[in-house]
């Protein structure tokens, strides 16, 4: 294949460069074998993770990049872990439940649910805190949540922890869900359908709120940042085999996922650089200005630094999703969490 | 027999003449009403959800939104009116999320240069096809 295309230009093609290359390949065919056994013992491929797009998600691009840069120094696993894109959760928890993926970031009551069903998957780390937003038009008359009353409002599904968010909110202004319509409607779809006036206000995660914000269409009427701040959606999940068969990776990357959310709470230069790595097309594949642009305003609209796993904290989130008929009996927290990594990490440095 | 010949000189360019294209832009447009389409529950994508791509031939892709929403392609927000240019600089396969599809999802696939002869022949072929089928 060339990729030159100046190069094509100069190829003479012949029946003779045909056989000859022909014979080339045909004399090389028998050796493959032994060149891919040869190869395949040099290193383990990396095992895949996987995780959708969305800043709440960041620490896993992150977590990839700085341990692919550490390989080859002292105590560093030769195993590598790679971040693999979904397009959406339904996607990441069918690839989780049938095994072709060990690990992913999923939503935490999605793994409660899973783990209900028998699947074995734990929950290992957090990924992030906060980045949820309810957003309205910037011409609109709502200035506090109760001005939603009666209004339509688009969520991306019952089972998102972005309804669980709007839930709260309802109950904390004395408000039910009777109060508003809710659809049901893809992310991507919410900033025209707020601009089109199909929905009066929407919930989701970034970077779907600051890209209308952005356009300056739209603003963020509720944050978790100011309503919600210890708010979790996304966490590293892995299946249970991956720990039996392979303890020392799934706590390396625990320890990255970890390491890459200190980073990124660091300081602006971190950020930048998330944003640099994170937009590229091998990880989100986004504009840089909208990563940016959730990094900067405010720099807490997500977090990353606390990635502590607080059973309280998946108490109150069972209990929501139990009183929103997501989830439909409590599950005992031993049986989708395992802290034993979080509980054993070992610090490690992040030069990127 | 003149015929003959300009047929066989005409293979012979196709074949052989280095491709040059006026613009690298590959435009595709957003037409009005897409969304409104898609929420009245329309299937049917607007947009083909595979767009092909050559690299140093038409390896841009320039998306035209002239919806009277905006469009979200990856997700760059494309206001109405507005068009968005994705220069690719390597033979790839990307995914991107796309609003003005069913499948909420666009693949671009940018495929390397033809090489001289038959490939040549067959991407210019069906380059001409393409082009009469839209007019």
């Amino acid at each position: 294949m060339h990729n030159d295309a100046n190069s094509t230009d100069t190829v003479v093609d012949s029946p003779l460069r045909r056989q000859l290359l022909g014979g080339l390949l045909s004399a090389a065919v028998p050796a493959l074998p032994l060149i891919m056994s040869s190869s395949a013992g040099a290193a383990e491929s990396p095992i895949q993770v996987g995780g959708l797009p969305v800043t709440c998600n960041l620490t896993l691009p992150i977590a990839a990049v700085a341990k692919a840069a550490a390989v080859g120094k002292p105590g560093v696993l030769a195993q590598g872990f790679e971040y693999s894109k979904y397009n959406g959760w339904p996607e990441v928890k069918e690839s989780l439940m049938t095994g072709r993926i060990q690990a992913a970031y999923m939503l935490a009551p999605l793994v409660m649910d899973l783990a209900d069903k028998r699947i074995p998957v734990k929950i290992v780390s957090l990924g992030h805190r906060s980045g949820a937003v309810i957003m309205v038009r910037t011409d609109s008359a709502y200035r506090k949540f109760a001005d939603l009353k009666g209004k339509r409002i688009a969520i991306p599904s019952r089972f998102a922890v972005d309804f669980l968010f709007l839930r709260k909110m309802l109950a904390r202004e004395k408000m039910s869900p009777k109060d508003i319509e809710i659809v049901e409607m893809a992310p991507p779809d919410m900033p025209a359908a707020l601009y089109a006036k199909a929905v009066d206000g929407y919930c989701t995660g970034e970077p779907f709120g600051a890209a209308a914000q952005r356009a300056g269409y739209a603003r963020p009427l509720a944050m978790t940042r100011d309503e919600w701040r210890n708010y979790i959606c996304c966490v590293l999940t892995v299946r249970e085999e991956l720990i039996k068969e392979n303890r020392p990776l799934v706590q390396e990357l625990v320890n990255y996922v970890q390491a890459a959310g200190n980073w990124l709470d660091s300081g602006p230069a971190s950020r930048e650089k998330a944003v640099t790595i994170a937009a590229g097309r091998k990880y989100f594949n986004q504009d840089p200005n909208v990563l940016r642009f959730v990094m900067q305003n405010p720099a807490d609209r997500v977090t990353y630094g606390d990635l502590r796993m607080i059973r309280a904290e998946f108490d109150e989130l069972m209990q929501l999703s139990i009183e929103a008929g997501t989830i439909k009996r409590p599950i005992a927290y031993e049986n989708y969490v395992d802290e034993s990594f979080v509980r054993a990490i070992k610090p490690v440095a992040i030069s990127l | 027999m003149l015929g003959v010949g300009a047929l066989c000189a005409l293979v012979a360019w196709a074949a052989l003449a280095p491709i040059t294209l006026p613009s690298r832009d590959e435009l595709f447009e957003i037409p009005a009403g897409t969304f409104a389409r898609r929420m009245a529950g329309d299937k049917v994508d607007i947009l083909p959800a595979e767009i092909h791509l050559t690299q140093g031939a038409n390896d841009v892709l320039l998306l035209r939104n002239l919806d009277k929403v905006p469009q979200i392609f990856g997700p760059v927000l494309i206001m109405p009116g507005q068009s968005f240019r994705l220069p690719f600089e390597t033979v790839s396969v990307n995914e991107f999320a796309c609003t003005a599809h069913a499948s909420g999802q666009m693949r671009v696939i940018v495929n390397a240069m033809p090489a001289v002869g038959w490939p040549r022949l067959r991407w210019r072929a069906a380059r001409a096809w393409k082009r009469m089928q839209s007019t």
